[in-house]
């Protein structure tokens, strides 16, 4: 019915009958006109909005390198470390290959957490987002996943401790622990079969998770429409003749040119990065992965990679004293609750369950509140479109109350990620503790401050220099 | 550098031999990355003194055409087993017999110059440091101690060329009237070589230990230089294009 | 066509026609139109637009550049003043955009297909043989000085067996005789199975010694020696050869195959060169063989 229906494709040139054909067959046109050619994004995104194309063609990258690199790569703790090796040495252009993808993994992240900050700060996750938000969030988890079990692959002392320690962090959980990690394990210790398995799920079943997940991120922010740094939405005033946002510009061709620019810059930073310094002072490359993973000799000093740093940070941070201060923090913390509602029964729910934590804060090992703040802090993140009540979005209308506590919560973050990677003193304790309670409160004190402050009024339509 | 005495490894207190290599105060290694005629040298320093025990067995001996040799002078003066050309370069000693004469295996060392490297300084550093430290320990099994890498199991193989030092410590009265121990390393025994003639022998070892630990080094870096040039003016066209198309927008 | 008069031919407009000249054919031309164009003399072009091009556009002088410039609208420039007045010939702003815009878009097209291209290089070579799968597949040597005449030794080069044959002077007296019997006597059918110097009557460097792979060129079974010249039940009037039991194929002593047999080729023989008179390296032609 409607295949017979559609007007036949013009402006490809010679292939309007190829085209035409397909498009009687699938949505090819209505694809491109959807999300491409007629998909009215605000005409004044910034620099911080060309991290969603660049995480993108990171994903890419790493796909495809990946792909090669196991092509060469054996997944048995046996050989794994010599076929590293035997790609940086025999492989013709493996060296390039393993580069890409080591770079590329670290880039991965560079550009997601500048992303998620963009979010933070133009309200991205804001109603009618929210749902970009939880899938991006998914997305993060999973990256989060996906780097993990990579980095078991090179067996080399930092893989095989680093996998060592954290799963033996299931294993504290009460009662479920030890079985969970055995059979996260697959053995009593990190082994050969823990290997094989983290290959199968990182080279397969997580990619396919992570692909299905950024498709319906964009799907989902497509379905909405992209905010922008004013966080006005532009579909509120619309031409009355074309019906187009007057604020918004289609898609291709200018964000597709303007990304095309954004792609190369990422490169030449990338490929300096690449070609010039891949190890990256041992961030990027860590030296003690150049030993071939020793069950029995521990590195003096592990510490997971760069971008798991801030988390460790706060898992280390929760010492016995500082259970503490935390319950003087979760009471201070009710009291505020408390003063929000006046509902009898959700003030008795807030009681019990402060009860019931302060309970467990003096029963319950330090270690495992460790594990679970460290959790929490990454889970916190799904809570923001419901943290914020501030009647504007973006941050270039918001007070000075908000402006702060992201600077602090920005401080916060690269401060506990630095801590995350040096080994344990007494000042780098205290400091990840001050900025653990920091990093908390930028979400959990949200409610409040992000209502009281004093707003400047959001424009109708985006700030913009030129003629409107 | 000083002739008789050798300041090695000034370990400034005594708390700090805790923390063990880590605090060291490691040499720079005065290595040149592009002379292949001391790699040549440090290849043949390391066929001669090193692959007895330490295999490299992610390098193959072809792969030395690198450094400016062909096959048949490789052959004929880097290998000394039955190995082919391209073969790796692997020892006989089994791995537990290794540990049984030496307390541990004698590691592989094909990346060794990746994995030493700290913020105490490269990798190439710590080796330039470690083959210079070696001292007479009478309560080592093998009578050899370091002063970089404490209770080494190995020997200290080039003793007839360095000579053998020991490790002297004296006390050193410094600020607010503490006293610090301050060690060096002394040549009590001169070997077959002259300090600066041993530290250049070490140098072009440790340069080709660089050399094995990523052979493409050099390829990397050359090509690093014309993707860069080449990015640069691609970055020129897309914004011109960038420009031209957002003047509709502006 | 309607022309409307031009602009006066003052010396001013005139000296920048023949600027506009020497501009499109090359060189100094370029430095002469910018000169015209910062004096503001310009204004005899009616293009507003002109003023909008960045400073030193042009500046740096190439042949590139200037075929690009011969096609940009600033070439079209000249054109209007070698032509002038004639503005309904001329392209409207958005032609003229139109031009640059595909030019551009060409032009980064281009530039970064050729980078895509270059990335996939490192990807497709990756797939080539490693350095490991040539070590493994380098040349073997043979010491073939104590094979008795008569006596043949196998050797294994990238996973097949070679077999060297020392062969007897009654041996190679039989190959006359089989001539005729075989399929493909001077080794011509397919050129890669037999190197050059290996094309003739005992398919060898030295007649005394046969170096074939022995693999049946039929479905790759290994034939048995049966170099005894006697009646054998597969062949009446054997001279002496290879027997292939899988399916019957026959083969003499320098590896040619029987005519009407299941194998279609003779027996390969591998590159292969003499380092001494006892030492054959097999898997490596000499250098100029």
């Amino acid at each position: 019915m409607a295949a017979t229906e559609k007007r036949p494709v013009t402006g490809a040139g010679p292939f309007n009958g190829v085209l035409t054909w397909v498009d009687r067959r699938f949505p090819l046109m209505q694809l491109w006109r959807e999300h491409l050619a007629e998909y009215y994004a605000p005409k004044n995104f910034n620099f911080w909005y060309y991290f969603g194309s660049l995480a993108l063609l990171v994903l890419v990258l790493q796909i495809v390198t990946g792909i090669f690199l196991t092509m060469h790569y054996k997944p048995d703790a046996a050989q794994a470390f010599a076929s590293v090796e035997y790609i940086m040495r025999d492989v013709p252009g493996g060296w390039l290959i393993r580069y890409m993808h080591s770079t590329g993994a670290s880039a991965f992240f560079v550009v997601i957490y500048l992303h998620m900050f963009r979010g933070l700060m133009y309200g991205s996750y804001r109603q009618p987002r929210e749902l970009i938000w939880i899938f991006g969030m998914l997305i993060y988890l999973t990256m989060m996943a996906e780097a993990f079990f990579g980095y078991l692959l090179p067996w080399g002392q930092m893989s095989y401790w680093g996998a060592q320690v954290i799963v033996n962090l299931f294993d504290a959980i009460p009662l479920i622990g030890p079985d969970l990690a055995l059979w996260i394990r697959g053995d009593y210790v990190v082994s050969d079969a823990t290997l094989n398995r983290f290959f199968s799920l990182h080279v397969i079943a997580i990619p396919l998770v992570l692909l299905g997940l950024v498709a319906a991120h964009i799907m989902a922010l497509h379905e909405v429409g992209s905010n922008n740094p004013d966080g006005v939405e532009i579909k509120n005033v619309k031409d009355p003749v074309t019906g187009h946002p007057v604020d918004g510009i289609p898609f291709h061709p200018y964000y597709t040119v303007k990304d095309t620019l954004g792609v190369v810059v990422f490169l030449i930073v990338f490929c300096t990065i690449m070609f010039f310094m891949p190890e990256f002072g041992g961030y990027f490359l860590e030296y003690n992965n150049f030993i071939p993973a020793d069950p029995l000799k521990t590195p003096t000093h592990i510490a997971p990679v760069w971008y798991f740093t801030p988390y460790y940070s706060i898992l280390r941070a929760i010492t016995e004293d500082f259970m503490w201060v935390l319950a003087a923090a979760l009471i201070a913390y009710a009291g505020l609750l408390l003063t929000a509602t006046r509902n009898a029964l959700t003030r008795a729910a807030i009681g019990a369950v402060t009860a019931v934590l302060l309970a467990g804060f003096f029963t319950i090992d330090p270690k495992v509140w460790g594990v679970i703040l460290m959790g929490a802090a990454v889970m916190i993140f799904f809570g923001l479109p419901w943290l914020d009540r501030s009647p504007v979005k973006s941050i270039r209308y918001k007070g000075a109350l908000t402006k702060s506590a992201l600077a602090l919560f920005v401080v916060a973050f690269v401060v506990l990620g630095y801590f995350g990677t040096q080994p344990v003193t007494t000042a780098g304790t205290v400091l990840s503790q001050i900025f653990t309670l920091v990093y908390f409160a930028f979400f959990l004190l949200m409610p409040w401050y992000s209502r009281m402050e004093q707003v400047k009024p959001e424009p109708a339509r985006v700030a913009w220099k030129g003629a409107h | 550098m000083g002739a008789a005495t050798r300041l090695l490894a000034a370990l400034l207190a005594v708390p700090a031999m805790a923390f063990g290599a880590e605090l060291v105060k490691l040499d720079r290694a005065p290595i040149d990355e592009t002379d292949l005629i001391s790699l040549q040298r440090g290849a043949r320093t390391f066929v001669n003194y090193c692959l007895n025990c330490h295999s490299a067995g992610y390098m193959r001996y072809g792969r030395l055409q690198d450094l400016g040799l062909n096959e048949a002078q490789i052959r004929d003066n880097l290998i000394f087993t039955e190995a082919k050309i391209g073969d790796l370069m692997r020892v006989a000693m089994d791995p537990k017999e290794g540990k049984e004469w030496f307390g541990v295996a004698p590691p592989d060392l094909s990346v060794i110059a990746r994995s030493n490297a700290s913020p105490a300084g490269s990798g190439a550093d710590w080796l330039y440091t470690y083959m210079r430290s070696f001292y007479r320990d009478s309560t080592r099994p093998m009578g050899w101690n370091n002063a970089v890498f404490p209770n080494v199991g190995m020997p200290h193989v080039l003793y007839q060329l360095q000579g053998e030092q020991a490790l002297t410590t004296a006390e050193r009265a410094t600020w607010g009237g503490r006293k610090e121990k301050v060690q060096r390393l002394v040549v009590e025994k001169p070997g077959s070589m002259t300090p600066p003639e041993y530290d250049r022998m070490v140098a072009d070892l440790v340069n080709f230990l660089v050399y094995v630990g990523e052979p493409a080094k050099r390829s990397r870096i050359a090509l690093g230089i014309y993707v860069l040039m080449f990015l640069g003016g691609l970055f020129v066209l897309a914004y011109a294009l960038k420009k031209e198309y957002w003047k509709d927008v502006h | 066509m309607q022309r409307h008069a031009g602009p006066a031919q003052s010396p001013l407009a005139r000296a920048v026609r023949l600027a506009a000249y020497a501009h499109l054919s090359g060189v100094a031309s370029e430095f002469i139109a910018d000169l015209v164009e910062r004096c503001g003399i310009a204004n005899s072009f009616p293009d507003p637009r002109d003023a909008a091009l960045p400073q030193g556009f042009h500046k740096r002088l190439s042949a590139q550049r200037f075929f690009k410039f011969c096609l940009s609208f600033r070439g079209h420039l000249c054109k209007m003043a070698l032509f002038p007045g004639d503005r309904r010939n001329r392209m409207t702003d958005k032609e003229l955009d139109q031009k640059k815009r595909r030019l551009l878009v060409a032009a980064t097209s281009v530039a970064g297909g050729f980078a895509a291209g270059a990335t996939a290089v490192p990807f497709v070579a990756s797939m080539l043989p490693s350095e490991r799968a040539k070590a493994a597949g380098a040349p073997v040597e043979a010491d073939i000085g104590n094979l008795a005449p008569g006596e043949m030794m196998r050797v294994e080069w990238r996973g097949k067996p070679v077999w060297i044959v020392r062969r007897t002077p009654e041996m190679l007296a039989t190959l006359k005789d089989t001539n005729d019997k075989v399929a493909d006597p001077n080794s011509v059918r397919v050129r890669d199975l037999t190197p050059d110097y290996a094309r003739n009557e005992h398919r060898s460097i030295k007649p005394e010694y046969l170096v074939v792979v022995g693999i049946c060129t039929h479905l790759g079974c290994s034939p048995v020696d049966k170099f005894k010249a006697q009646a054998e039940a597969f062949e009446s009037d054997w001279k002496g050869g290879f027997y292939c039991p899988c399916h019957g194929s026959l083969f003499d002593l320098s590896g040619r195959v029987y005519k009407n047999k299941p194998a279609p080729d003779n027996l390969p023989v591998p590159p292969h060169q003499y380092v001494s008179d006892t030492k054959l390296l097999i898997g490596e032609d000499a250098k100029g063989a």
